[in-house]
């Protein structure tokens, strides 16, 4: 301890996390009461889990266009694409079109198939054998900072 | 039917750019090693230019230039990533599978009471989903033996459309591959085995085992043996069950200093000492090694160094351990030890040559507890604080600053898998 110019005691004070290491955890020791929620523990929520149900086969893309705003699409968002679905009519995709990437939605119908844009200044591309697309990944959620316009 | 299957990325390092630069395509491309030194990986189209394995860049790049090929810095946060999930995708499908390398894995098939068209099914149903899981192509060979299954594997590769192939010890295939195709067949062993006029496989599968054994000793008596159909080897046990594990690096410019090249050594303990903290293992012993420039070693000039080009040495560690401050003491005695002045090193590296998992403790009455438990802690805090804020963002300093040795990526594609700075953009 030392004292400060206007005389008082000054105390060291040692953060709690300094001087507490982390001891071996022995399970439920018997003394004092037990937590009546111990019954009741379950796991905490993990997003990881909860948005990618196929790891090995999902990865994370940036958008750079805004040809999906209507979609809740914007740039800069980070997309989660599961490369291992089988893209249905509806799907919001990762195509491939000239070997340039883009996102879009693609929509199946009987006898033709379209990637299209959610954003009124874009047009909606027919895939056909003079235009092929690959889909790459089907876009399974969507990362958005609501602060960013 | 018991089988072994080998399943081997198709020209992976190349494929690993082609997922996220999909322009390349059929197009050539080439990857360089460490250093942009040498090329460490073909397409078949830069293959079919006549580039060939381990040339060194200066020599290709007229060729490069005149065909314009896609050149690429090695980029082993990539590839690194896009192996384990082919290999998890793997592990999630087959009972029981080895790593290989970072682009092989053999399996064990071993389906009761099957047909070979149920093999091939299921082979490429594995092709189908790591496709399009990953977008990385593979081939599948599979055969009674690993070194038939590696044999099985390049015939899948070049003669089929399917990448699929099961072979037989008595496939009339055998009579036209040529011996160093062999999985372990040197050329020391190629140039024995032709001067005793064998140059194809199905010749070799027919030579007397007596006089194998004589010739090869009991290597090369399990390799005929396993070319008959009788397997000599089984899978070996994963990676974290090995015995040891290891971080090494070629320099940039060749390092003459002491000071520097501990500055190397403690950065490979470092990272040593994070992958052995991942695989939740602890190491007893740690093996440093330092390579000699060969070319320039001596006053002569570009002649071929005499004597010795590789230096190690092992260090027996009072306890277990995966801290990396007791690694970077470690390795950097031992890196003293071995330098010389005057020396051109190329190239060091740092082995973790005795594993056993961590939570197997082997107690010992001079090891302070308290200070194991406190070290312990502070390994998971920089661990944890390196994931969150950025590699190496906190570090030992004797790993230095400048790192003047560290090796040349000039041409690197994005970490698009492990860094969100370089996510792909669409």
């Amino acid at each position: 301890m030392s004292t400060t110019p206007d005389g008082t005691w000054k105390v060291p004070v040692i953060p709690i996390e300094s001087i507490r290491t982390d001891l071996p955890f022995f399970g439920a020791v018997a003394a004092g009461f037990p937590s009546p929620a111990d019954d009741y523990i379950e796991e905490r929520l993990n997003l990881d889990r909860y948005l990618i149900k196929n790891p090995s086969a999902t990865f994370f893309v940036r958008v750079a266009g805004s040809s999906m705003t209507g979609a809740g699409i914007y740039p800069d968002d980070i997309l989660i694409v599961d490369r291992s679905l089988e893209p249905k009519s509806k799907d919001v995709v990762i195509a491939l079109i000239e070997g340039e990437f883009t996102v879009k939605r693609f929509v199946k119908t009987p006898n033709r198939s379209y990637l299209k844009p959610e954003n009124p200044s874009y047009k909606p591309i027919e895939i056909s054998s003079e235009h092929p697309a690959t889909i790459w990944g089907v876009v399974t959620n969507v990362i958005h900072k609501p602060y960013e316009l | 039917m018991n089988l072994f299957g080998l399943v081997d990325c198709n020209n992976f390092y190349a494929s690993c750019e082609r997922v996220f630069n999909p322009k390349l395509i059929n197009q050539p491309i080439i990857v360089l090693s460490n250093n942009d030194g040498c090329v460490v990986a073909r397409s078949n189209e830069a293959k079919a230019l006549g580039i060939g394995m381990g040339e060194p860049y200066f020599k290709v790049r007229s060729l490069v230039q005149q065909n314009k090929v896609a050149v690429f810095s090695s980029n082993y946060a990539l590839y690194g990533d896009m192996s384990e999930r082919v290999m998890n995708l793997l592990q999630e499908n087959c009972a029981e599978i080895e790593v290989y390398s970072i682009d092989e894995a053999f399996l064990k098939l071993d389906f009761k009471q099957h047909t070979a068209g149920d093999y091939c099914t299921y082979a490429s149903n594995i092709r189908q989903l790591i496709l399009r899981g990953t977008g990385i192509p593979v081939s599948v060979g599979m055969a009674p033996s690993k070194t038939l299954a590696k044999l099985a594997n390049h015939i899948a590769k070049k003669q089929t459309t399917s990448g699929v192939y099961l072979l037989h010890p008595d496939d009339a295939k055998l009579k036209t591959l040529p011996i160093d195709e062999l999985w372990g067949v040197g050329a020391a062993y190629q140039r024995k085995l032709n001067a005793a006029g064998v140059q194809t496989v199905a010749e070799l599968a027919e030579l007397p085992e007596g006089w194998m054994r004589k010739e090869f000793g009991v290597v090369g008596l399990r390799l005929l043996k396993e070319l008959k159909g009788f397997p000599c080897y089984g899978l070996e046990p994963p990676l974290e069950q090995r015995k040891n594990m290891i971080v090494s690096r070629s320099f940039s410019k060749d390092v003459f200093a002491l000071a520097e090249l501990c500055e190397a050594v403690a950065s490979y303990a470092t990272r040593l000492g994070e992958k052995l903290r991942r695989y939740k293992q602890h190491t007893s012993a740690i093996t440093v090694f330092l390579m000699l420039n060969q070319f320039k070693n001596n006053q002569f000039g570009n002649k071929r160094a005499e004597g010795q080009l590789c230096f190690s040495k092992t260090i027996e560690l009072p306890h277990a351990t995966s801290n990396t401050n007791e690694l970077i003491t470690w390795s950097v005695i031992a890196a003293k030890s071995l330098f010389k002045e005057g020396h051109r090193y190329k190239k060091a590296g740092v082995m973790a040559s005795a594993l056993s998992p961590e939570n197997q403790l082997q107690t010992n009455l001079f090891v302070d507890e308290q200070k194991t438990l406190q070290s312990a802690q502070l390994m998971k805090t920089m661990d944890a604080i390196n994931q969150k804020m950025g590699w190496n963002k906190v570090f030992f300093l004797a790993c230095g600053t400048q790192q003047d040795w560290k090796m040349k990526s000039a041409q690197r594609s994005k970490r698009f898998t492990t860094s969100w700075e370089e996510l792909l953009r669409v």
